[in-house]
Order: structure tokens, then C-alpha cells, then sequence
């Protein structure tokens, strides 16, 4: 049964993507070979999580690369999903790393063998 | 070295198309004291702080003010984001932004 709740294409792809990963980062490049500083910043603070993460290079997809600023209501990528929900994107994911709140955020996510 | 922990998803085959209309690229550059008058008009009793970090377009700023208090930072840098208009969208190239509850 799909629920549809996007009349947009993209906007549903985003949505299904962002609903069925727990961690979701939105970023210019890869986590291996980020395009953007930002990117990059945010990306080396979830790959330091050990968390897995899903990433999406909105460098390989025009529609997705603006399609996400409208669904986050957001300007600027990167942007991080944590659960379906918008947490942030590279200021306030960083200040989040530096004050415990991300860990926070991650713990429960953690799978009992991930250390 | 450790390896990342991310890996890479693509989009849905109906989400493969790509729009045909680049975003255009003001040609004016907003200098930092602009953005920072937009700031304090939407927000009236904003302490604003802005410079450049990089080039003329890559943007940081702090914001203070009572406004932002009671909001998380999500809903705070988007009354930033929505100070600032069309800028975050065509003529900032980065802002590293900070906000504060007075």
C-alpha cells in the first residue's frame, strides 16, 4: 500500500529515501570524495559516528539538488536526516557533535555490533 | 584508516530526470553589511555580526536576538535564511551561521 503525500515525484522520492534509511545525509560528492567543504565537514562527523549512514550526492541530480532545499525548507546542502526528521545541515550538525546532542540522537540507533 | 561509514544511494529511476533550467547567477554579490541590514529589519533587535571567511561570497554570521528564544536552531537559522530572501538562494555562496537567543 503507498501512501502518497507528494504530488511531486521528487518529493516523494525524498521522502520515501529519507523514511526508509534511520540516517540520511544530503551532500555535493560522496562521503570518499566530498565537493563541498560543508560536505565534507558533515560527512567526517558521521563517519566518526560509526553509525551507517546513506548518502545521496545531489550532484548527480538537478531535480533532487533543488528538490531538497524546497522539502527541508532549507537553502543550503548539506542536510542531515536522522529518523525522517530535518536536523540540521553543517553549522548546527557540528555544534550537535561538539555538545553530545548528536551522539544523543545516534545512540539508539546503534546495532549491537557496532561496538 | 577507518573507512566511512556512509554509503551511497541513488535515486529512484522517476527521480533521474534532471531539470533543464539552471538556477541563474545574480551577478551582484551582497557586501557583508547588507545581509546584515536585511538581518536586523526582519529581526528587529538582531546583534548582528558578519564577515567573509573566503573569496567575497562565502559568507559567516552570528546572530543574537529575543526573537530566536523558545525556537530550536532549526526554526532560528530558517528566520535567518528567510531575512536574507533570494541571497541564500542565488548570490551566497556559503554562510556559516550561528544564532543565539538574547
Amino acid at each position: 500500500m503507498t501512501e502518497s503525500t507528494h504530488s511531486d515525484p521528487v518529493q516523494q522520492g525524498i521522502d520515501d529515501l529519507v523514511k526508509t534509511h534511520d540516517v540520511v545525509l544530503f551532500m555535493k560528492g560522496t562521503p570518499e570524495f566530498p565537493q563541498c567543504g560543508f560536505s565534507q565537514r558533515v560527512a567526517g562527523i558521521m563517519s566518526n559516528t560509526g553509525v551507517p549512514y546513506a548518502a545521496v550526492n545531489v550532484l548527480l541530480n538537478d531535480a533532487v539538488r533543488e528538490g531538497i532545499k524546497i522539502y527541508a525548507d532549507w537553502p543550503t546542502i548539506p542536510q542531515l536526516y536522522i529518523k525522517g526528521e530535518f536536523i540540521g545541515g553543517c553549522d548546527i550538525v557540528s555544534e550537535m557533535a561538539a555538545n553530545g546532542e548528536l551522539e544523543e540522537l545516534l545512540a539508539p540507533l546503534r546495532g549491537s555490533e557496532g561496538n | 584508516m577507518c573507512s566511512s561509514g556512509g554509503h551511497v544511494v541513488s535515486m529512484p529511476p522517476m527521480m533521474q530526470q534532471s531539470s533543464d533550467t539552471p538556477i541563474q547567477k545574480a551577478d551582484v554579490i551582497p557586501k557583508p553589511q547588507e545581509l546584515a541590514e536585511l538581518v536586523r529589519r526582519h529581526i528587529p533587535d538582531a546583534v548582528v555580526e558578519v564577515g567573509l571567511f573566503s573569496g567575497d561570497d562565502h559568507f559567516e554570521m552570528s546572530v543574537t536576538s529575543s526573537a530566536f528564544a523558545g525556537k530550536n536552531r532549526v526554526a532560528q537559522h530558517k528566520m535567518v535564511y528567510a531575512a536574507l530572501g533570494d541571497h541564500m538562494r542565488q548570490r551566497v555562496h556559503a554562510l556559516a551561521l550561528t544564532t543565539r537567543a538574547a
